[in-house]
Parts: C-alpha cells; structure tokens; sequence
C-alpha cells in the first residue's frame, strides 16, 4: 500500500507538534503523529517506508502494536477523512522478470486478438544456445506484416503508447519496429514488422519463420519463438547491423562457435533459410566466418544494400541518419534540419522523454556546440555535393 | 389601500462591499417604503454602472414575506460574490463608535447573536446580524442589513436605527472574536480556544472557506491577529456587558 497527500487537501496549518488540515470543506485537528504523517507523504510514499520514518522520529510505539500496523491505522484515518488518498504499491520486477512476463502478456494479448506474433532476438537467441542469457533487454516481437496496427490498438488500450510521436528527429531510413512503452513497465516492447537485413518479401520472409517456429517457456506461459535456423538468422544479422556495439565482439564469438558446432544439416538450413529471406549478402561474412557456404550470392539489389549500408552506418550513432536527413533534403530545408539536428536532445529522446523547450534546450546544447558545429558543416559540405 | 401603483422600482444596495440592485415588481409604495426603512443603512444611489449582482425575486404581494426572503436572498449572493475575497464567518459584529474597534460573535442560528445586538448595540456602529466579513489586514466590511428577530419560518425585519444601532464608516477593525455559548448553569464567562481547537470550531462558521487561497493560514492569522478566539459562555445577553465593554474599550 502507498499514500499520499490528497489531491482533496486544500490547506495544511501547523501549530507547534500538531496541526489543523482542510480537506474538500472538512477542517480537523490532526495530533502529532498524524501531522509527522502528512508532512512525510508529499509525494507517494510506502507505507512500510513511512513506518519506518515514524520509528526513527518517535521510537518503537509502546505495546504490541507493530510501527507498521499503528501506521497503516494512521493512514487509514486520514484517508477516512480525505486528508491522504492510498492505492496498492507496485512491486518493483526486476527487469528479466519483467520482460519474461511481458513476453507471455504480448504473446497473449496477440493470440486472443488472432495475431501472428513469434518472439524474436533476447530470449530465443539464448533459448538454442547461440548467446548466454542477458539480464537486460526488451522484449522484441515479429508479428505477421499488415497486423501490427492492430497490436499496437490492443496494447495502447492498457496502456502501452509510442513515446516521442511524432518524432522529433528525420526517419531518413524507414523503421522496422515500433517501441511502445508504458509509465509502470521498466521494459518496452519493440513490434518488428520485417527484420532489417532480410530483403525478401516481408510477408513470405515471416510465413518461413512462422512454419519454422518453436515454443518456450516465458514465465511459465507457452510463447511462440523462432526456430533454431531463424534464430540463427535473425541473431547474425543484428551482430552485423552494430559492429561497433560493445556487446557485438563477445556475441560474434558465441555465435561463431554455436554454429560451427552444428551438423552440417543445420549449417545447410542456415544458409538456404538466408537465401530464401533474401538475407544472402547481408550476413554473407559471418557465414563465412563460419565456414558455412552461402548460397544465392549477389541477388540482393543495389538499392536493398545501400539501406543495408545507411542501417549499419546508423548504428554508430544520430550523427549519420541526422547526415542523411540533410543530405536527403531540399535545399532550402538544409538549414533547417541543421539547426534541428544541433538542438535535438538524445538523452531524453533515448528516455522517451520530449525534447525540452526553449533556454533549457539551448542551454543543453550549448555544451556540446564546437563539436556539434563541426559536425554540422561536414554535414552541410557532403549535403552540398549531394 | 395605500399606494395601489404597480412599477417596476429597482433599489441598490451597499453589502459586503459589493453593490445589489433589488428589483421590485408590482411592489406598493408602502413596501417600497419599508424596504427602504428596513435597509437605510445599505442604501446608496443608483449610477450608471451596472450593479455586481443583480435580485429579482418577482412579484410577491406580502410585505413581510418579501422582506424576509430579501433579506435571504440579498445576504447570499452578496456572500457568493465575494467567494474567495474575505473571510465570511457566520456572526454579528458591533464596533465602537469612536476606534472602530470592532468585537464579532459566532455561532449557528439560535445561539443569541441577535439578542446580542439588541443587548449591546445601542450606541455602537452596527456590521452585520448574520454576516461577519473580514479582510487579510483585519478589517471589517459591514453588511449592515435588517436585524432579523423571531424563532419562526418567517423573521421581522428590523431596521437597524430601531434599536439604536449607527452605521459603519468603513475604518472598523476586528478586535475580539467570540463563539456564543448560551449556558445557564455557569456564571458569564469568558474561555480562551486554543489555536488547534479554534480553526475547526470556525470553519463551521465559515462561508466558501475552500475558495481562499490558503484558507488556514488566513484564519489562522484571523485569529492571532485579534487576540484568540473565546468561547463567551452566559445565561442572559446583559450578562455579557462587562466583557463587551472590555473587549471594545481595550483597544481605544
């Protein structure tokens, strides 16, 4: 249980230990334990950590009431009287509990809305063995194209909502997935409706993951995965979209030997499955790394492999799709978007956050203006020979 | 008959610093006359610019009852206009003709606040019978209307010059707060209230309490600044006269 002031709490008066609060029209003299009670809860507060605040000021309370028990008492007479509002208390999940819970919730949620929807990337890629369990991460789907406005409709309705839309930033390269997140969830979903990297048609690329599919355990709830070719696929191509990702050099090597562990029939499967995701020559390198031939090379088309390029290039940071943005632009937009790209607040995009205003936005970016300058007029040198 | 004339006769009132104008339909000259009688101190002469609050209560042909709902009616709105602006406790209130020091008594209907007047205001500036208003900087704005006497459903309504009563001069200051205690069986006292006592005991009192902007702290200083709330315990009103006199005088 937490507790708070109520929004109902028109004015508080303290006179020496106690004090006299007004709620609604209800004035009443409150004693001193219920005053130190008011003070404390300004904001929601634990009734457990309220407990304790109350020992420390006024010593154990006297006979066998416990501290907890005389203060749930406390609060709950305040509440009676509009003075404090109460609401149960979140339990804090730990985030690899909350993503095992949220992926049996959004597995769920897609099934009773007839959604095909298959957990991708985290939990399936160390489910066959191709990465140890991170504890971090957030719970990425693929759902079949065309239905994940649907998804997204079924989840905004208990709450889980897209921060930061629009965007504040130019989407020069086209997403691949939606984060949604929710105010009391330390975790976010990211809905995937193709998988960068696969080049074939969307629909096809999901019905060969879908008919190849596998079922785990997500806190003890059945939730469809990709199988363990697909996951293979899937877990290489995010390696080699983020080569400079910290995490990327030690995932390689795990994966490298997870495969070239395998038979040579599952080596097979891997690298016709590429081929027929139209993911050949994009995870071409690491196949080879592995000693796995890759079939169909060089089918993939000029414009699939700069998007390729722009994605990888990406990763390294706002810097290259801000580049890409003015690149991409009118001439008379440049500027524009230059300014934009200077004032644009990653931190608090990253949090979900919206882009501060004004002085503060100005001020923050002020900091980082000599290298952001710099930056700005490669930028606007590349955009002008564009 | 006296005065068959049916008009449309408008009068403006002065009430808790705001202006009221009555409008009267079909009123004879007669009632017009007691209207008038009845809140002379609170007449003032229509201008141009519109009233804050405007009562219509329609045609009512009883003389009396129209002056008791008049009474209701005008007290009300004027309290509503000015929501949020003065303290409004529930209370009549007496100054001294000379300081302006002003004693108020407070309690619910019944508890003697019109006897009260009718014991000790002869002589004093007259503030209000029903509602005492008071600013930030302890000053008191009168609602000098009829003195309301009679326990039943409809109350006379006395104009204040009947029982000696002056009008105020706008320099009244608060300087005794009491709540009435009709108590036979203890001499005529009076009992200090403690601070955390007193803010709930008054807020019963109050009108629009919520709509202040931190309505405690103002009545807090309320209190403080005009030496405590007491509860005034008595058999008869004349018992209270030294205490009134006291309470009045002290502050010459």
């Amino acid at each position: 249980m937490m507790t708070r002031r109520a929004p109902d709490l028109v004015d508080f008066y303290r006179h020496g230990s106690e004090s006299v609060a007004m709620a609604g029209t209800n004035v009443v003299r409150l004693t001193e334990l219920s005053t130190h009670v008011v003070e404390t809860c300004s904001e929601w507060t634990p009734i457990a950590d309220l407990a304790v605040r109350l020992t420390d000021h006024f010593g154990m309370p006297p006979g066998t009431d416990s501290a907890l028990a005389m203060t749930a008492d406390a609060v709950r007479e305040l509440t009676d009287l509009g003075v404090l509002e109460t609401r149960d208390a979140d339990i804090p999940l730990q985030v690899s509990e909350a993503r095992d819970v949220l992926a049996a919730m959004v597995s769920r949620v897609a099934a009773d809305g007839g959604i095909d929807l298959l957990l991708i990337k985290g939990t399936s890629i160390s489910h066959h063995g191709l990465r140890t369990p991170r504890a971090w991460g957030d719970v990425d789907v693929l759902v079949r194209p065309g239905t994940e406005p649907m998804l997204r409709r079924i989840l905004a309705e208990v709450g889980w909502t897209v921060p930061n839309e629009p965007s504040p930033r130019p989407l020069p390269i086209p997403l691949h997935a939606l984060t949604l997140a929710h105010p009391r969830w330390s975790t976010e979903i990211d809905v995937h409706h193709y998988f960068p990297g696969c080049y074939g048609d969307p629909a096809d690329v999901f019905e060969l993951f879908w008919s190849g599919r596998t079922v785990i355990d997500s806190a003890h709830q059945p939730v469809a995965t990709t199988g363990l070719h697909a996951s293979a696929l899937i877990a290489g191509l995010n390696l080699m979209r983020g080569p400079e990702q910290p995490w990327t050099r030690s995932e390689t090597e795990e994966w490298l030997a997870a495969v070239k562990a395998w038979d040579p029939g599952d080596r097979q499967a891997l690298a016709e499955l590429a081929a027929a995701a139209g993911a050949t020559d994009t995870i071409a390198d690491l196949l080879g790394q592995a000693g796995v031939t890759a079939v169909e090379r060089g089918t993939t088309s000029a414009a699939d492999l700069a998007d390729w390029g722009d994605r990888v290039a990406a990763s390294r940071g706002d810097g290259y799709e801000w580049g890409l943005a003015i690149s991409r632009a009118p001439w008379l937009r440049k500027p524009w978007i230059a300014i934009q790209a200077v004032m644009f607040d990653a931190d608090a995009y990253r949090h979900g956050l919206p882009q501060p205003h004004g002085l503060q936005r100005l001020r923050r970016s002020a900091r980082r203006w000599p290298k952001a300058w710099r930056w700005l007029a490669s930028q606007l040198r590349k955009g002008s020979r564009s | 008959m006296v005065g068959s004339s049916a008009t449309r006769e408008t009068v403006r009132l002065g009430v808790l610093g705001v202006t009221v104008d009555v409008a009267l339909e079909n009123a004879r000259r007669a009632t017009l006359a007691r209207v008038r009688a009845a809140w002379h101190q609170c007449l003032i002469e229509p201008t141009d610019v519109p009233a804050n609050v405007v009562v219509d209560l329609g045609p009512i042909d009883d003389a009396d009852a129209l002056l008791h709902r008049l009474s209701q009616e005008v007290t009300l709105r004027a309290i509503d206009a000015r929501a949020g602006q003065l303290l409004m406790l529930h209370g009549a209130a007496l100054a001294d003709a000379t300081t302006g020091a002003t004693l108020a008594v407070v309690g619910p209907s019944g508890m003697g606040k019109s006897t009260w007047l009718q014991a000790h205001g002869s002589g004093r500036r007259y503030l209000s019978d029903e509602t005492v208003a008071i600013t930030a900087d302890l000053g008191v704005v009168a609602h000098a209307k009829p003195i309301s006497v009679g326990n039943g459903s409809l109350k006379s309504q006395l104009p204040p010059r009947d029982l000696g009563l002056r009008p105020a001069k706008g320099t009244e200051r608060l300087a005794g707060l009491w709540l009435l205690i009709r108590d036979s069986s203890v001499p005529a006292r009076l009992e200090p209230v403690d601070m955390l006592d007193a803010l709930p005991l008054l807020a019963e009192h109050a009108s629009h309490l919520s709509a202040m902007a931190a309505p405690l702290q103002a009545l807090a200083a309320v209190v403080d600044g005009c030496g405590g709330l007491f509860r005034a315990h008595y058999a008869e009103a004349a018992d209270l006269a030294p205490f009134v006199d006291d309470a009045l005088q002290a502050r010459r």
